[in-house]
């Protein structure tokens, strides 16, 4: 029997491609900064759906076909920064069940962020969020803007039994901020993330886990998807564990090893968007996934978007070298250790004193030394040769994902293939504002 | 040195690196890390947890610090080279252009040598490009401490030659680790 209380895949991730129609001409393609009317979003959201991006052979991702098709559309709300007021949402009602749901359904966007500091800086790109800890703040302050925007319909909300918060990529991140907001308000939630980054860290992310409940985390992501590995430990994913029985991995479409094509929310849809889909169905893809670190290591370093960093040698050498680091944190007790990408593992080792550890294994310390000869790491002292060699290959691996991920946040979902024209820098708190 | 030795060095070198790195990680993955003692796990088991659990509040930053844009004090940054000027392909790219196989297990050495050889065309502009770039009085200072009594490296090596070289490296001669230094900083990586 049917769960009337969630979403199915088809839903959710037609909810979360339609959000991008409230940014001004995406229909389109050729989006520019400003805002949707309001007959249009009705159109792509419930109506028949056509535009630059089914015209260019995607799927039509209209709610009409679908069980939720007589859903209406309230406010689609918008965010203001340096005076500019762009689509960033809406807000979707309908009833199932005997029950009231609405669906919050937020975008990806670039605008609050500058290329600086997307997940740069990894200290200074804290903040708190009030009653969970700390997240990125690119994504919070998006997030205060959109609160404003949903203001107007916060009764509707309150009222629902069940509220859906839905988003792909940064708009991914800020659902989940929606999403723990209204949870801590006492709502029924349910979270849906396509291709999310990962939005808190020091225990933020169990906090907000906690908060809303593991089994109404719906977390989708294609295991190549560059947004989705950034940024490194000490952030995390809510239901980021592979024994989650949320955390759907799903082996990426394109082929294409660690491509920005891996994040199309187009392509996320053809994973999970048909009818017969439904989250056992997917939770069982997800099985299929080699989740080998080993292989995350070989598949981050060697990238076909990227041939000229690194070659078969120095990625089995490098699979090799996670390997035995996995090997040497599971035996000193840390049992997350499967849940961590290559790039949390020595993130791991370097903010602990796992470096020293290693240490006291001259095999490993053996390894060690000859990486930092071929990785051109030159080691000035005895002490901490384990750190400095770490640091190194992890500098060298964050200098390939970091122009990937953004590379992709750029491109993400442009039907026309064009990037978004949206050029605002800074991430200054945004005033919203609401149309319709 | 002139080009002709540096282009002997320049091959050896890199595949001293390359090949010392797999020999040393393929020893690893056949025999990985003996298991910690009750005593040594015991000092770390809180800590490993608190690390997977770790608040605001104890995170050392200072470990994390250097792997962003930011700049980073020198204390705490990795000394890489700076990245070569030109965009040519490095020694390790030829080398897989050229049709390296790499299987598990300790790499085939004399195979991997065979590579260098059909590389060796396509590696003469990178060549060109160290020699230009490479601090030659550092590398003739470091060649003049390599043993005498082997093949000399700025020269052709037979494999068992080259392999006296190998262990020599593997046994960390302090100058061969220099003379492979100097020309690995001419690599691109990153």
């Amino acid at each position: 029997m049917a769960n009337h209380d969630i979403l199915s895949p088809q839903e959710a991730s037609y909810v979360a491609h339609n959000a991008y129609f409230t940014l001004k001409d995406w229909i389109s393609g050729q989006p520019v900064i400003g805002m949707e009317t309001r007959a249009n979003v009705r159109r792509m959201v419930t109506g028949d759906g056509v535009g630059a991006n089914t015209k260019s052979g995607h799927t039509n991702t209209s709610l009409k076909s679908t069980d939720i098709g007589g859903a209406k559309l309230e406010r689609v709300f918008s965010g203001t920064t340096a005076g500019v007021s762009t689509g960033f949402g809406y807000v979707l009602s309908f009833a199932r069940g005997g029950s009231k749901h609405v669906i919050v359904a937020t975008r990806g966007t670039r605008a609050e962020h500058s290329k600086a500091d997307i997940f740069t800086d990894l200290r200074g790109s804290l903040t708190g969020f009030a009653g969970f800890g700390q997240v990125h703040h690119g994504f919070k302050n998006t997030f205060d803007s959109v609160k404003i925007g949903l203001a107007r319909d916060e009764k509707r909300i309150m009222d629902a039994d069940v509220v859906h918060c839905v988003g792909h990529s940064l708009g991914g991140a800020v659902a989940t901020l929606v999403a723990a907001h209204y949870s801590s308000q006492g709502k029924a939630v349910k979270l849906y993330t396509f291709g999310c980054p990962r939005v808190g860290a020091l225990g933020a992310q169990f906090a907000m886990e906690s908060s809303l409940g593991k089994e109404n985390i719906f977390r989708v992501s294609h295991d190549l998807d560059p947004v989705t590995m950034v940024a490194p430990y000490p952030y995390g994913h809510l239901n980021g564990l592979p024994t989650d029985a949320n955390n759907m991995l799903l082996v990426s479409p394109t082929g294409r090893l660690l491509s920005v094509a891996n994040h199309d929310m187009n392509e996320y849809v053809r994973s999970v968007g048909d009818s017969e889909m439904n989250w056992n169905a997917v939770r069982a893809l997800s099985a299929g996934v080699d989740r080998d670190n080993a292989v995350l290591a070989r598949w981050l370093l060697r990238s076909s978007d990227n041939p000229g960093w690194l070659t078969q040698t120095a990625a089995k050498g490098l699979s090799y070298l996670m390997k035995a680091f996995s090997h040497f944190l599971q035996a000193a007790g840390f049992a997350a250790i499967a849940g961590l990408t290559a790039m949390d593992l020595f993130s791991v080792m370097l903010a602990s004193n796992m470096t020293k550890m290693a240490e006291m294994n001259p095999g490993l310390m053996e390894c060690i030394r000859q990486a930092a000869g071929w990785a051109r790491i030159v080691i000035t002292g005895a002490a901490q040769i384990t750190a400095t060699v770490i640091r190194g290959i992890l500098a060298a691996m964050m200098s390939v994902l970091r122009p990937l991920a953004t590379q992709s946040l750029l491109l993400v979902n442009a039907a026309g293939g064009a990037a978004l024209p949206l050029m605002v820098a800074g991430a200054s708190a945004l005033a919203g504002s609401v149309i319709g | 040195m002139n080009r002709a030795a540096f282009e002997y060095v320049y091959l050896h070198a890199n595949a001293l690196a390359e090949l010392a790195f797999l020999r040393a990680l393929a020893g690893v993955a056949a025999a990985p890390p003996a298991d910690y003692t009750a005593d040594q796990l015991a000092d770390n088991a809180a800590q490993a947890d608190r690390m997977m659990h770790l608040g605001a509040d104890e995170i050392d930053w200072a470990a994390l610090e250097g792997l962003d844009d930011a700049p980073a004090p020198a204390a705490a940054a990795p000394v890489v080279a700076e990245a070569p000027a030109v965009t040519l392909p490095g020694f390790s790219e030829t080398m897989d252009a050229a049709g390296l196989q790499i299987d598990d297990g300790p790499p085939d050495v004399a195979a991997y040598l065979a590579t260098v050889e059909r590389a060796r065309a396509a590696l003469q502009a990178r060549v060109d490009d160290g020699v230009a770039r490479a601090d030659l009085a550092a590398l003739d200072a470091a060649v003049a401490t390599l043993p005498a009594d082997l093949a000399p490296l700025a020269g052709p090596l037979a494999e068992s030659q080259f392999m006296q070289w190998l262990n020599l490296h593997e046994a960390r001669h302090a100058g061969l680790a220099a003379v492979v230094t100097e020309i690995r900083k001419l690599e691109p990586f990153g």
